[in-house]
């Protein structure tokens, strides 16, 4: 009992993947009866919430979240604080699941001839929710006070392109000398440090939105409290009651196409109640899941096999890859060989239905679907054949003299499941030795981003939402060597991929851009720098009277403008 | 009375001290901290958030920073996981939801418990003792993880009679409460008993029967009144777990209260709000102690306080 107790207690802790929220925490045992028991009732007829919900009456929708940490779009860096300011603030511009530029606050905007100048023109008529005008002053102000170090935002390096940023944010100059300026209300004139063909996505990002100056001075560090937050989007914040609710309400003021929806009622669950939520679900106390969570594993099953469930449940793909993250300062990973054949004796397909239990595809290369540049056909495909003679190639024929390894991952059901899988595998193919070793999340964190861990491990579980949906967030932030140890790169250098990323970066065409990361993406594919395991796919339960709910592959943020509900 | 109340809180500072020391000392040997998140934050933005929070100060200096704060503004810091509030805000949110929920858990497991255990101790050995006793084994040791998601399968979702989880309307709080109040129910169930079979041998009670009181005064003012002392005790005990210990309940039933918070915290490494929760919960355990005492006094006047 101790140990069932301990497990318990730990895994509401809530380990597994706080960024994303995503946390699987079966009660374990009770919530097995909860699945028989429903089970053997047919789903459950005849509960009284449940029969008497049907569609509901009003444009109020009901959706699961965990408590955000801030709603200030300076500061925050996680997908649940993300979703909800996405509906509260908004930007200059946005971009849709094709790769297409839409204006939002900007009407419209020119970009230099040498790439360095972007000039916005804002709309007329933009209001705050306190009947101010949003004017570029109000953009100027928001990005010099994030880059500030003294604001200590986690994004600030979302800024670094523009002008002087790394100098006020590295080593403390004055804000003010930041490239961007007001010319007059209507009008923002943005200076970049050198040309960088992905600012226009930077622009659609949080930390880009306007900021009002006097709610913040008046408010402080509380300023995004309800009653106190001053906002710009087709939503309002009607009410936050900490770890309980949050209630958004349309924006009847707003400039654009309002939403359907008249409310959007957040019930903060823990982290990790996953098991809650679909109770909730179950009963008719919220109207979907959302992507911030992950279905129970342990009532997937029953979920796909229900008949009425199954046709509430919806895939959609995201902007996430899987994979595992190799040391290339470990001797034996140094070969190429080596790391080819780890990568193809994995059985993807079988991993993921019958071990992982998780909705995602079976990936061959490590960029997701929508990057400029993926070439998922240059990967090796899996081949077990292969892999056993690569090994020996390689000069380990059936593992002989190859020195046992350690897979590094945090504590959590599914990592666990992953290792598992991989130490079985291998030794059954590969004849190789790996030995497990987990880490409780923080730990594992601080581990995995520390400038020594490179001499101590030699694989851990890795994996990269994109922040927005461009190749330097991929091909640039992780593998470019500038960014080891503390990000995904794992100690591989080569001189040629350096250049051609770093060269992408700036380039203005964009053929000539996705073709520069062609060439970076056959260097990644020739060296197997890292094992990729999965693309991620969303799986949400949808009641069918919610309509249009497609949420984006990037942050898979809850697309409220669009939603409605099919009233009675 | 006032002497010994006032000694026993004076004793609170150099407790207050001790939790505060050892904390902060764990808390400094704790792997990983605050900043480490999924995505790397850049050695730029760490040292930002060290200075803004004081974490770049040396050690010693964090230590007393904190306490000076604690003593002189009664200010326990920012939160580091909830950029918009203060570790005062938090405790004033979620404080009075944990400590409501053991209240209410707490009055409903003593009436149970108590009338339970002196139920079986008067029908000693009858069918209805072996229930009781049943009962209580049942209580303490099924944990709230197993009861909990049991009644909300078999109540809400099942028969749909309350919601699946949630705080604030009377219906929401039915299943928690329940949830939370077995275990003291069935630990005082069992103390009752012992101490109602002790207390109704004795030859007070057998003289009170024998002057002819009526058996609701003999068993009410005679006996329970002296079986209550042990009682008292673990009562006392008790409410402290179940104030301070309720984050289980609060996290199957999804409440907003400061036991589920606090273990939270300690996964975000959210150091003030660590502290806080940990000295007041010291406090809570400390106050309830002391009123345990008190009620001694109340319960037997031949116990004094001068």
């Amino acid at each position: 009992m101790g140990r069932v107790a301990l497990a318990a207690a730990r895994r509401a802790l809530g380990l597994e993947e706080p960024v994303r929220r995503m946390a699987r925490i079966p009660l374990a045992l009770a919530f097995a009866l909860l699945v028989l028991s429903t089970a053997c009732q047919g789903g459950g007829q005849g509960t009284g919430q449940r029969q008497s919900s049907g569609a509901p009456r009003e444009q109020v929708v009901r959706l699961p979240t965990t408590e955000p940490p801030t709603l200030d779009p300076g500061l925050a860096a996680d997908a649940t604080s993300i979703d909800v300011i996405s509906q509260l603030f908004e930007g200059l511009v946005t971009f849709d699941d094709q790769g297409a530029v839409h204006p939002v606050e900007a009407e419209a905007w020119q970009v230099s001839d040498d790439g360095r100048q972007y000039t916005f023109r804002l709309r007329e008529g933009l209001r705050w929710s306190d009947g101010q005008p949003v004017t570029a002053h109000d953009y100027e102000y928001a990005w010099k006070r994030n880059v500030d170090p003294r604001t200590a935002s986690d994004y600030a390096n979302a800024l670094y392109p523009i002008l002087n940023a790394q100098r006020i944010h590295k080593q403390g100059a004055d804000p003010n000398t930041l490239g961007v300026r007001a010319v007059d209300d209507r009008t923002l004139v943005v200076q970049l440090e050198e040309p960088a063909a992905y600012f226009l996505r930077l622009a659609s990002t949080w930390t880009l939105f306007p900021l009002p100056r006097w709610a913040i001075e008046r408010g402080g560090d509380s300023w995004t409290e309800a009653g106190k937050i001053v906002t710009n989007g087709p939503f309002k914040l009607e009410s936050w009651r900490h770890d309980q609710d949050l209630t958004l309400v349309r924006n009847d003021d707003y400039w654009g196409s309002k939403p359907t929806l008249v409310r959007a009622v957040y019930k903060i669950f823990p982290d990790g109640a996953e098991e809650q939520m679909l109770a909730a679900y179950e009963a008719g106390e919220i109207d979907l899941s959302t992507t911030n969570y992950r279905l129970p594993p342990a009532q997937v099953e029953r979920l796909r096999n229900d008949p009425k469930l199954k046709n509430e449940l919806h895939l959609f793909p995201a902007s996430d890859t899987r994979f595992i993250t190799v040391n290339h300062r470990r001797p034996a990973l140094r070969d190429r060989r080596v790391r080819e054949a780890l990568g193809i004796a994995i059985e993807r397909e079988r991993l993921l239905r019958d071990v992982l239990k998780r909705p995602g595809q079976p990936a061959t290369s490590l960029q997701p679907e929508g990057i400029a540049g993926r070439k998922p056909e240059l990967w090796p495909k899996e081949d077990v054949q292969r892999a056993k003679q690569l090994m020996a190639e390689a000069g380990y024929p059936d593992g002989r003299g190859f020195p046992e390894i350690t897979f590094t991952y945090n504590t959590a059901d599914v990592w666990k499941a992953l290792a598992q899988y991989l130490q079985q595998r291998w030794k059954d193919t590969l004849g190789i030795t790996v030995r497990l070793d987990n880490m409780e999340w923080k730990v594992f964190l601080k581990w995995k981003f520390e400038p020594g861990w490179t001499e101590r491990g030699d694989l851990y579980r890795g994996g990269w939402v994109s922040d927005y949906e461009d190749p330097n967030n991929w091909y640039n932030m992780l593998w470019d060597s500038a960014e080891d140890p503390t990000q995904f790169n794992g100690g591989w250098k080569n001189d040629e991929y350096d250049a051609l990323v770093r060269r992408a970066r700036g380039e203005q065409d964009p053929a000539a851009r996705t073709a520069l990361y062609e060439q970076a993406e056959a260097l990644l594919a020739r060296d197997y720098i890292h094992i990729p395991i999965n693309y991620e796919r969303y799986e949400v339960l949808v009641k069918p009277y919610v309509q249009n709910y497609a949420p984006p592959r990037v942050m898979g943020n809850t697309p409220l403008t669009k939603m409605a509900i099919a009233t009675q | 009375m006032t002497g010994y109340v006032l000694r026993r809180l004076l004793l609170l500072v150099p407790v207050w001290l001790a939790v505060y020391t050892l904390t902060f000392v764990l808390m400094q040997l704790t792997p990983g901290g605050p900043w480490d998140r999924e995505k790397p934050v850049p050695r730029e933005v760490r040292e930002a958030l060290d200075r803004k929070y004081g974490l770049d100060k040396p050690v010693w200096q964090q230590y007393t920073d904190y306490l000076v704060g604690v003593v002189t503004r009664f200010d326990f810091g920012p939160s580091y996981a909830s950029r918009s509030r203060t570790v005062n805000d938090i405790i004033g949110d979620f404080f009075p939801v944990s400590l409501s929920l053991g209240l209410m858990a707490m009055a409903v497991g003593t009436a149970l418990g108590v009338t339970l255990g002196v139920v079986s101790a008067l029908r000693h050995n009858t069918w209805l003792d072996h229930l009781a006793m049943l009962f209580a084994i049942g209580g303490v040791s099924v944990p709230a993880f197993v009861v909990g998601p049991l009644l909300v399968l078999l109540f809400a979702l099942n028969l749909g009679w309350v919601p699946t989880q949630g705080w604030g309307r009377p219906e929401q709080a039915v299943l928690p409460v329940l949830t939370l109040a077995l275990p003291p129910a069935a630990l005082l169930a069992r103390y009752t008993r012992a101490a109602m079979l002790d207390v109704t041998r004795m030859d007070y009670v057998r003289t009170a029967r024998a002057k002819g009181l009526s058996e609701r005064v003999v068993v009410l003012r005679h006996a329970l009144r002296n079986a209550l002392i042990p009682v008292t005790t673990v009562a006392g005990v008790m409410l402290a777990v179940v104030i301070t210990g309720s984050f289980y309940v609060e996290y199957v039933f999804n409440i907003p209260g400061l036991g589920r918070y606090f273990v939270t915290a300690v996964t975000n490494r959210d150091y003030p709000v660590l502290m806080g929760v940990t000295l007041l919960f010291a406090t809570a355990i400390a106050v309830v102690n002391l009123l345990v005492d008190l009620l001694y006094g109340y319960l037997d006047p031949r116990i004094r306080y001068d």
